[in-house]
Protein backbone atom coordinates (compact mmCIF):
# COMPACT_ATOMS: atom_id res chain seq x y z
CA UNK A 1 0.00 0.00 0.00
CA UNK A 2 1.24 3.93 -0.93
CA UNK A 3 0.34 6.32 1.43
CA UNK A 4 -0.57 9.73 -0.23
CA UNK A 5 -2.42 12.93 1.26
CA UNK A 6 -4.89 13.01 -0.74
CA UNK A 7 -8.79 14.17 0.03
CA UNK A 8 -10.16 11.41 1.76
CA UNK A 9 -12.97 9.54 1.32
CA UNK A 10 -15.40 6.79 3.34
CA UNK A 11 -13.68 3.63 4.16
CA UNK A 12 -10.31 4.76 3.50
CA UNK A 13 -7.51 3.45 5.81
CA UNK A 14 -5.19 6.34 6.89
CA UNK A 15 -2.49 7.23 9.24
CA UNK A 16 -0.68 10.00 10.75
CA UNK A 17 2.83 10.10 12.06
CA UNK A 18 2.55 10.79 16.01
CA UNK A 19 5.53 10.71 17.38
CA UNK A 20 7.64 7.87 16.22
CA UNK A 21 4.80 5.85 14.75
CA UNK A 22 2.27 5.81 12.31
CA UNK A 23 -1.47 5.64 13.68
CA UNK A 24 -4.11 3.71 11.75
CA UNK A 25 -7.63 3.72 11.35
CA UNK A 26 -10.74 4.03 9.31
CA UNK A 27 -12.34 7.04 7.75
CA UNK A 28 -15.70 7.60 7.83
CA UNK A 29 -16.08 11.46 7.88
CA UNK A 30 -14.32 14.36 9.54
CA UNK A 31 -16.32 13.76 12.47
CA UNK A 32 -16.05 10.10 12.46
CA UNK A 33 -13.05 8.06 12.21
CA UNK A 34 -12.90 4.33 13.78
CA UNK A 35 -9.27 3.86 15.55
CA UNK A 36 -7.52 1.36 18.02
CA UNK A 37 -7.42 4.12 21.04
CA UNK A 38 -6.07 7.81 21.02
CA UNK A 39 -2.94 8.93 19.59
CA UNK A 40 -0.23 8.25 20.33
CA UNK A 41 -1.47 4.33 21.93
CA UNK A 42 2.09 2.97 22.24
CA UNK A 43 2.57 5.48 24.87
CA UNK A 44 -0.82 4.53 26.55
CA UNK A 45 0.08 0.69 25.82
CA UNK A 46 3.19 1.58 27.84
CA UNK A 47 2.11 3.01 30.68
CA UNK A 48 -0.82 0.18 31.00
CA UNK A 49 -3.69 1.82 30.01
CA UNK A 50 -6.86 0.21 28.92
CA UNK A 51 -6.72 0.27 24.93
CA UNK A 52 -9.81 0.42 23.16
CA UNK A 53 -11.70 0.56 19.50
CA UNK A 54 -12.94 4.24 19.81
CA UNK A 55 -14.42 6.68 16.94
CA UNK A 56 -13.11 10.51 17.25
CA UNK A 57 -13.02 13.04 14.97
CA UNK A 58 -9.93 13.61 12.50
CA UNK A 59 -8.17 16.16 14.31
CA UNK A 60 -8.24 14.07 17.23
CA UNK A 61 -7.41 10.94 15.54
CA UNK A 62 -4.54 13.14 13.90
CA UNK A 63 -3.09 15.04 16.92
CA UNK A 64 -1.50 17.89 14.71
CA UNK A 65 0.14 15.58 12.42
CA UNK A 66 -0.32 15.18 8.57
CA UNK A 67 -3.18 12.58 7.77
CA UNK A 68 -2.20 10.40 4.27
CA UNK A 69 -4.86 7.93 2.66
CA UNK A 70 -3.80 4.58 2.11
CA UNK A 71 -4.11 3.94 -1.71
CA UNK A 72 -4.13 0.10 -2.91
CA UNK A 73 -2.18 -1.70 -5.61
CA UNK A 74 -4.21 -3.62 -8.10
CA UNK A 75 -3.94 -7.01 -6.30
CA UNK A 76 -4.59 -4.79 -2.81
CA UNK A 77 -7.89 -3.63 -4.22
CA UNK A 78 -8.85 -7.24 -4.91
CA UNK A 79 -8.63 -8.22 -1.95
CA UNK A 80 -10.24 -5.34 -0.16
CA UNK A 81 -13.84 -4.93 1.11
CA UNK A 82 -16.23 -2.47 -0.29
CA UNK A 83 -15.90 0.52 1.77
CA UNK A 84 -19.68 0.21 3.32
CA UNK A 85 -17.96 -3.41 4.39
CA UNK A 86 -14.86 -1.84 5.55
CA UNK A 87 -17.21 0.97 7.68
CA UNK A 88 -19.75 -1.67 8.74
CA UNK A 89 -16.92 -4.05 10.51
CA UNK A 90 -14.86 -0.95 11.95
CA UNK A 91 -18.22 0.42 13.71
CA UNK A 92 -18.92 -3.17 14.96
CA UNK A 93 -15.74 -3.34 16.77
CA UNK A 94 -16.05 -0.06 18.82
CA UNK A 95 -15.29 -0.56 22.50
CA UNK A 96 -13.27 -3.79 22.08
CA UNK A 97 -10.00 -4.07 23.74
CA UNK A 98 -6.99 -6.44 23.71
CA UNK A 99 -4.77 -4.21 22.17
CA UNK A 100 -0.79 -5.12 21.85
CA UNK A 101 1.37 -2.61 20.41
CA UNK A 102 3.06 -5.82 18.19
CA UNK A 103 0.75 -8.30 17.89
CA UNK A 104 -2.64 -6.69 17.49
CA UNK A 105 -1.87 -2.74 17.26
CA UNK A 106 -3.98 -0.26 15.39
CA UNK A 107 -2.73 -1.21 11.94
CA UNK A 108 -3.92 -4.92 12.65
CA UNK A 109 -7.23 -3.02 13.34
CA UNK A 110 -7.04 -1.18 9.95
CA UNK A 111 -6.22 -3.99 7.64
CA UNK A 112 -8.21 -6.74 9.08
CA UNK A 113 -11.42 -3.90 8.92
CA UNK A 114 -10.17 -3.68 4.74
CA UNK A 115 -8.76 -6.98 4.33
CA UNK A 116 -10.25 -8.93 6.74
CA UNK A 117 -7.05 -9.80 7.68
CA UNK A 118 -4.84 -9.24 10.63
CA UNK A 119 -0.88 -7.81 9.62
CA UNK A 120 1.02 -5.19 10.33
CA UNK A 121 3.82 -3.80 8.85
CA UNK A 122 5.47 -2.55 11.82
CA UNK A 123 5.31 -6.12 13.34
CA UNK A 124 6.30 -7.47 9.82
CA UNK A 125 9.83 -5.15 10.47
CA UNK A 126 9.98 -6.05 13.96
CA UNK A 127 10.08 -9.70 12.66
CA UNK A 128 12.04 -9.40 10.05
CA UNK A 129 14.46 -7.52 12.30
CA UNK A 130 14.57 -10.60 14.66
CA UNK A 131 14.67 -12.97 12.30
CA UNK A 132 18.33 -11.20 10.95
CA UNK A 133 19.59 -11.52 14.32
CA UNK A 134 22.82 -13.10 14.99
CA UNK A 135 22.41 -16.80 15.74
CA UNK A 136 23.95 -20.79 14.68
CA UNK A 137 21.28 -23.35 15.73
CA UNK A 138 21.95 -26.44 14.92
CA UNK A 139 19.25 -29.62 14.59
CA UNK A 140 19.68 -33.02 15.42
CA UNK A 141 17.54 -36.01 14.79
CA UNK A 142 17.56 -39.55 14.77
CA UNK A 143 16.15 -41.29 11.46
CA UNK A 144 13.97 -44.66 12.51
CA UNK A 145 13.97 -47.36 10.30
CA UNK A 146 10.77 -47.08 9.56
CA UNK A 147 10.11 -43.70 8.66
CA UNK A 148 8.24 -43.95 5.17
CA UNK A 149 9.40 -40.87 3.01
CA UNK A 150 6.22 -38.84 2.04
CA UNK A 151 5.70 -35.66 -0.32
CA UNK A 152 7.52 -32.23 1.28
CA UNK A 153 7.17 -28.61 0.04
CA UNK A 154 8.44 -27.52 -2.67
CA UNK A 155 7.75 -30.27 -5.51
CA UNK A 156 11.84 -29.83 -6.86
CA UNK A 157 12.69 -31.16 -3.73
CA UNK A 158 9.86 -34.24 -3.33
CA UNK A 159 11.15 -35.27 -6.42
CA UNK A 160 13.86 -35.40 -6.11
CA UNK A 161 13.75 -37.46 -3.03
CA UNK A 162 11.61 -40.00 -4.70
CA UNK A 163 14.02 -40.39 -7.03
CA UNK A 164 16.96 -42.13 -5.39
CA UNK A 165 16.57 -46.38 -5.73
CA UNK A 166 18.33 -46.62 -2.53
CA UNK A 167 15.80 -46.54 0.40
CA UNK A 168 17.63 -45.42 3.22
CA UNK A 169 18.46 -42.53 1.16
CA UNK A 170 15.27 -41.68 0.73
CA UNK A 171 14.46 -42.15 3.77
CA UNK A 172 17.62 -39.78 4.99
CA UNK A 173 16.84 -36.99 1.97
CA UNK A 174 12.92 -37.06 3.93
CA UNK A 175 14.58 -36.91 7.47
CA UNK A 176 16.46 -34.19 6.97
CA UNK A 177 14.24 -31.66 4.92
CA UNK A 178 11.53 -32.24 7.68
CA UNK A 179 13.80 -31.00 10.16
CA UNK A 180 14.63 -28.17 8.50
CA UNK A 181 11.08 -27.35 8.33
CA UNK A 182 11.36 -27.49 12.66
CA UNK A 183 14.60 -25.83 12.18
CA UNK A 184 12.70 -22.69 10.44
CA UNK A 185 10.15 -22.60 12.62
CA UNK A 186 11.92 -22.70 15.81
CA UNK A 187 14.19 -20.17 14.47
CA UNK A 188 12.29 -17.50 12.34
CA UNK A 189 8.25 -18.62 12.61
CA UNK A 190 8.42 -18.71 8.87
CA UNK A 191 5.40 -20.36 6.84
CA UNK A 192 7.54 -23.47 5.32
CA UNK A 193 5.37 -23.89 2.75
CA UNK A 194 5.59 -20.07 1.75
CA UNK A 195 9.50 -19.76 1.23
CA UNK A 196 11.13 -19.23 -1.58
CA UNK A 197 13.56 -22.23 -2.36
CA UNK A 198 16.04 -22.34 -5.08
CA UNK A 199 18.66 -25.15 -5.95
CA UNK A 200 22.08 -23.85 -7.55
CA UNK A 201 23.54 -25.80 -10.35
CA UNK A 202 25.91 -27.24 -7.65
CA UNK A 203 23.11 -29.09 -5.99
CA UNK A 204 23.10 -26.89 -2.83
CA UNK A 205 19.49 -25.70 -1.74
CA UNK A 206 18.86 -22.36 -1.00
CA UNK A 207 16.20 -20.19 1.02
CA UNK A 208 15.10 -16.37 1.01
CA UNK A 209 15.60 -14.82 4.02
CA UNK A 210 18.34 -16.83 6.13
CA UNK A 211 21.26 -19.49 5.28
CA UNK A 212 21.25 -23.22 5.85
CA UNK A 213 22.71 -26.38 5.41
CA UNK A 214 21.80 -30.17 5.24
CA UNK A 215 23.42 -33.24 6.22
CA UNK A 216 23.31 -36.51 6.58
CA UNK A 217 24.38 -39.93 7.30
CA UNK A 218 23.24 -43.87 8.24
CA UNK A 219 20.80 -43.35 11.30
CA UNK A 220 20.73 -39.43 12.15
CA UNK A 221 20.22 -35.83 10.13
CA UNK A 222 21.42 -32.47 11.02
CA UNK A 223 20.76 -28.97 9.78
CA UNK A 224 22.54 -26.23 10.75
CA UNK A 225 20.34 -22.34 10.20
CA UNK A 226 21.74 -18.80 10.66
CA UNK A 227 22.08 -15.44 9.45
CA UNK A 228 25.18 -15.77 7.61
CA UNK A 229 26.82 -18.63 5.46
CA UNK A 230 26.73 -21.52 6.90
CA UNK A 231 27.89 -25.42 7.11
CA UNK A 232 27.32 -28.81 8.68
CA UNK A 233 27.76 -32.83 8.68
CA UNK A 234 27.05 -34.96 10.79
CA UNK A 235 28.71 -38.35 10.44
CA UNK A 236 28.09 -42.29 12.40
CA UNK A 237 31.10 -42.94 14.36
CA UNK A 238 30.00 -46.84 14.95
CA UNK A 239 29.43 -47.33 11.19
CA UNK A 240 33.05 -45.93 10.48
CA UNK A 241 34.60 -48.07 13.23
CA UNK A 242 33.54 -51.04 12.02
CA UNK A 243 34.73 -50.52 8.33
CA UNK A 244 37.99 -48.97 10.04
CA UNK A 245 39.30 -50.19 13.63
CA UNK A 246 40.30 -53.43 12.12
CA UNK A 247 42.50 -52.01 9.62
CA UNK A 248 44.27 -49.16 10.82
CA UNK A 249 46.66 -48.86 7.44
CA UNK A 250 42.96 -48.32 5.59
CA UNK A 251 42.62 -45.23 7.99
CA UNK A 252 46.20 -44.24 7.64
CA UNK A 253 46.10 -43.85 4.12
CA UNK A 254 42.22 -42.05 4.54
CA UNK A 255 43.96 -39.25 7.13
CA UNK A 256 47.17 -39.14 5.08
CA UNK A 257 45.04 -38.20 2.10
CA UNK A 258 42.54 -35.55 3.48
CA UNK A 259 45.50 -33.52 5.63
CA UNK A 260 47.00 -30.39 3.79
CA UNK A 261 50.76 -29.96 4.11
CA UNK A 262 50.14 -27.84 7.57
CA UNK A 263 47.99 -30.37 9.26
CA UNK A 264 50.34 -33.58 8.23
CA UNK A 265 53.20 -31.32 9.72
CA UNK A 266 51.49 -31.09 12.95
CA UNK A 267 50.34 -34.96 12.74
CA UNK A 268 52.42 -36.64 15.09
CA UNK A 269 53.89 -40.66 14.15
CA UNK A 270 50.86 -42.15 15.88
CA UNK A 271 48.17 -44.31 13.96
CA UNK A 272 45.35 -42.15 13.91
CA UNK A 273 42.15 -43.51 15.44
CA UNK A 274 38.51 -43.43 13.94
CA UNK A 275 37.52 -40.30 15.72
CA UNK A 276 40.63 -38.66 15.27
CA UNK A 277 39.83 -39.22 11.74
CA UNK A 278 36.20 -37.85 11.71
CA UNK A 279 36.76 -35.08 13.78
CA UNK A 280 39.25 -33.83 10.86
CA UNK A 281 36.59 -35.12 7.97
CA UNK A 282 33.58 -33.45 9.62
CA UNK A 283 35.22 -30.26 10.39
CA UNK A 284 36.59 -30.24 6.46
CA UNK A 285 33.12 -31.07 4.67
CA UNK A 286 31.15 -28.35 7.07
CA UNK A 287 33.89 -26.12 5.72
CA UNK A 288 33.35 -26.66 2.43
CA UNK A 289 29.77 -25.84 2.76
CA UNK A 290 29.89 -23.28 4.50
CA UNK A 291 32.68 -21.42 2.33
CA UNK A 292 33.28 -23.28 -1.06
CA UNK A 293 29.74 -25.21 -2.39
CA UNK A 294 31.26 -26.23 -5.84
CA UNK A 295 34.18 -28.52 -4.91
CA UNK A 296 35.30 -30.65 -2.52
CA UNK A 297 39.26 -31.74 -2.26
CA UNK A 298 39.66 -32.37 1.38
CA UNK A 299 43.55 -31.88 1.19
CA UNK A 300 42.65 -28.07 -0.02
CA UNK A 301 40.91 -27.27 2.85
CA UNK A 302 43.27 -25.53 5.95
CA UNK A 303 41.18 -26.00 8.96
CA UNK A 304 42.72 -24.25 10.93
CA UNK A 305 42.00 -20.97 8.79
CA UNK A 306 37.59 -21.13 9.70
CA UNK A 307 35.79 -20.94 12.49
CA UNK A 308 34.53 -24.66 13.14
CA UNK A 309 32.80 -26.10 15.97
CA UNK A 310 32.89 -29.70 16.37
CA UNK A 311 30.86 -32.21 19.08
CA UNK A 312 28.55 -34.93 19.99
CA UNK A 313 25.64 -34.54 22.08
CA UNK A 314 24.81 -36.84 25.16
CA UNK A 315 21.13 -38.13 23.81
CA UNK A 316 22.60 -39.15 20.82
CA UNK A 317 26.29 -40.42 20.98
CA UNK A 318 27.42 -42.20 18.47
CA UNK A 319 27.31 -39.15 15.89
CA UNK A 320 29.81 -36.78 15.35
CA UNK A 321 29.02 -33.30 14.43
CA UNK A 322 30.74 -30.05 13.09
CA UNK A 323 29.08 -26.90 12.33
CA UNK A 324 31.31 -24.22 10.23
CA UNK A 325 30.61 -20.27 10.03
CA UNK A 326 31.40 -16.85 11.10
CA UNK A 327 27.95 -16.94 13.72
CA UNK A 328 29.70 -20.62 14.81
CA UNK A 329 31.06 -19.07 18.31
CA UNK A 330 27.00 -18.54 18.83
CA UNK A 331 25.90 -22.23 18.62
CA UNK A 332 23.12 -23.92 20.04
CA UNK A 333 22.02 -27.33 19.58
CA UNK A 334 18.29 -28.60 19.68
CA UNK A 335 16.82 -32.44 19.27
CA UNK A 336 14.42 -33.16 17.49
CA UNK A 337 12.40 -36.24 18.70
CA UNK A 338 8.62 -37.81 18.57
CA UNK A 339 8.08 -34.38 16.56
CA UNK A 340 9.09 -32.21 19.73
CA UNK A 341 11.93 -29.87 19.70
CA UNK A 342 14.39 -29.56 22.64
CA UNK A 343 17.25 -26.76 23.31
CA UNK A 344 20.10 -29.43 24.58
CA UNK A 345 22.29 -27.88 27.37
CA UNK A 346 25.84 -26.95 27.76
CA UNK A 347 26.05 -29.82 29.93
CA UNK A 348 25.22 -32.34 27.17
CA UNK A 349 26.87 -31.10 24.55
CA UNK A 350 30.89 -32.87 24.76
CA UNK A 351 33.54 -30.84 23.38
CA UNK A 352 35.50 -32.50 20.38
CA UNK A 353 38.71 -33.77 22.58
CA UNK A 354 35.67 -35.88 24.70
CA UNK A 355 34.41 -37.31 21.55
CA UNK A 356 36.76 -39.96 20.94
CA UNK A 357 37.13 -40.96 24.93
CA UNK B 1 41.62 -53.33 -20.13
CA UNK B 2 38.22 -53.71 -20.96
CA UNK B 3 34.93 -51.70 -19.86
CA UNK B 4 33.53 -54.96 -18.58
CA UNK B 5 36.63 -55.62 -16.58
CA UNK B 6 36.79 -52.19 -15.05
CA UNK B 7 33.40 -52.16 -14.12
CA UNK B 8 33.81 -55.92 -12.03
CA UNK B 9 36.89 -54.46 -10.10
CA UNK B 10 34.99 -51.24 -9.35
CA UNK B 11 32.18 -53.53 -8.01
CA UNK B 12 34.57 -55.10 -5.52
CA UNK B 13 36.29 -51.80 -4.45
CA UNK B 14 32.67 -50.94 -3.57
CA UNK B 15 31.55 -54.15 -1.57
CA UNK B 16 34.67 -53.74 0.41
CA UNK B 17 33.52 -50.80 1.42
CA UNK B 18 29.91 -51.65 2.45
CA UNK B 19 28.74 -55.47 2.49
CA UNK B 20 25.60 -54.19 3.50
CA UNK B 21 24.83 -53.03 -0.19
CA UNK B 22 25.63 -56.80 -1.78
CA UNK B 23 22.39 -56.82 -3.71
CA UNK B 24 22.77 -53.64 -4.77
CA UNK B 25 26.20 -53.46 -5.87
CA UNK B 26 26.19 -56.53 -7.68
CA UNK B 27 23.10 -55.73 -10.10
CA UNK B 28 24.12 -52.06 -10.72
CA UNK B 29 24.66 -50.53 -13.65
CA UNK B 30 26.82 -47.82 -14.96
CA UNK B 31 23.59 -45.20 -15.11
CA UNK B 32 23.13 -45.36 -11.35
CA UNK B 33 24.36 -42.47 -8.90
CA UNK B 34 26.77 -43.31 -6.34
CA UNK B 35 25.27 -41.31 -3.85
CA UNK B 36 21.64 -40.83 -4.73
CA UNK B 37 21.12 -44.67 -5.73
CA UNK B 38 23.86 -46.74 -4.12
CA UNK B 39 23.88 -44.64 -0.98
CA UNK B 40 27.49 -43.84 -0.52
CA UNK B 41 28.23 -40.89 1.72
CA UNK B 42 31.33 -38.90 0.79
CA UNK B 43 33.52 -40.68 2.87
CA UNK B 44 32.84 -43.70 1.75
CA UNK B 45 33.46 -42.20 -1.88
CA UNK B 46 37.21 -40.75 -0.83
CA UNK B 47 37.86 -44.80 0.43
CA UNK B 48 36.65 -45.70 -3.13
CA UNK B 49 38.88 -43.31 -4.83
CA UNK B 50 42.51 -44.53 -2.61
CA UNK B 51 41.32 -47.82 -3.42
CA UNK B 52 40.95 -47.63 -7.09
CA UNK B 53 43.88 -45.26 -7.09
CA UNK B 54 46.15 -48.46 -5.49
CA UNK B 55 43.84 -51.05 -7.78
CA UNK B 56 44.82 -49.88 -10.95
CA UNK B 57 48.11 -47.85 -10.17
CA UNK B 58 46.70 -44.35 -11.20
CA UNK B 59 45.82 -41.15 -9.83
CA UNK B 60 43.12 -39.04 -9.09
CA UNK B 61 44.72 -35.64 -9.48
CA UNK B 62 42.77 -32.44 -7.93
CA UNK B 63 39.82 -34.25 -7.97
CA UNK B 64 36.51 -33.15 -5.94
CA UNK B 65 34.67 -35.52 -3.87
CA UNK B 66 31.27 -34.70 -6.04
CA UNK B 67 33.01 -34.60 -8.98
CA UNK B 68 31.74 -38.17 -10.00
CA UNK B 69 27.83 -38.77 -10.07
CA UNK B 70 27.41 -41.68 -11.58
CA UNK B 71 29.47 -44.99 -11.40
CA UNK B 72 29.96 -44.69 -15.51
CA UNK B 73 31.62 -41.51 -15.23
CA UNK B 74 34.01 -43.02 -12.60
CA UNK B 75 34.34 -45.73 -15.33
CA UNK B 76 35.26 -43.08 -17.89
CA UNK B 77 37.90 -41.61 -15.91
CA UNK B 78 39.30 -44.97 -15.06
CA UNK B 79 39.57 -45.71 -19.09
CA UNK B 80 40.98 -42.89 -19.85
CA UNK B 81 43.80 -42.41 -16.92
CA UNK B 82 44.65 -46.08 -18.58
CA UNK B 83 44.98 -45.14 -21.57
Amino acid sequence: MKWSPEELKPGDMIRAKVGSVYHYGIFVSEDEVIAFGYPPVNLAAVRDEEVRVVSTDIDTFAAGAFVERGVMDGAESRKARSSEEIIRSARERLGEGGYSLLHNNCEHFANECVFGVKKSAQEDKARERWNKRPQFSVFVTEIPEDLEPQKVYPPQRSREQFFSKNTAVRRQRYAVWKLLETAVDRSFGYDFNRLNFKKSRDGKWTADGFEFSLSHTDGAAAVVVSNEACGVDIENIREREHYYASSPEKLQRLMKRIMTEKEADGQCEKTPSVMDFLVLWTRKESIFKAYDAKRFIPDQVETSDYPVKTFRIQPLPDFLISGSGTQCPLLSVYLVKDGKCRKITAEEILPAEEAGA
Amino acid sequence: MAREEIIERLKEILLAEDDRKKELIENCTEEMSLTEDLGFNSVALLYMVIDIEESFNIRFENVGISDFETLGQVVDYIEGQLQ
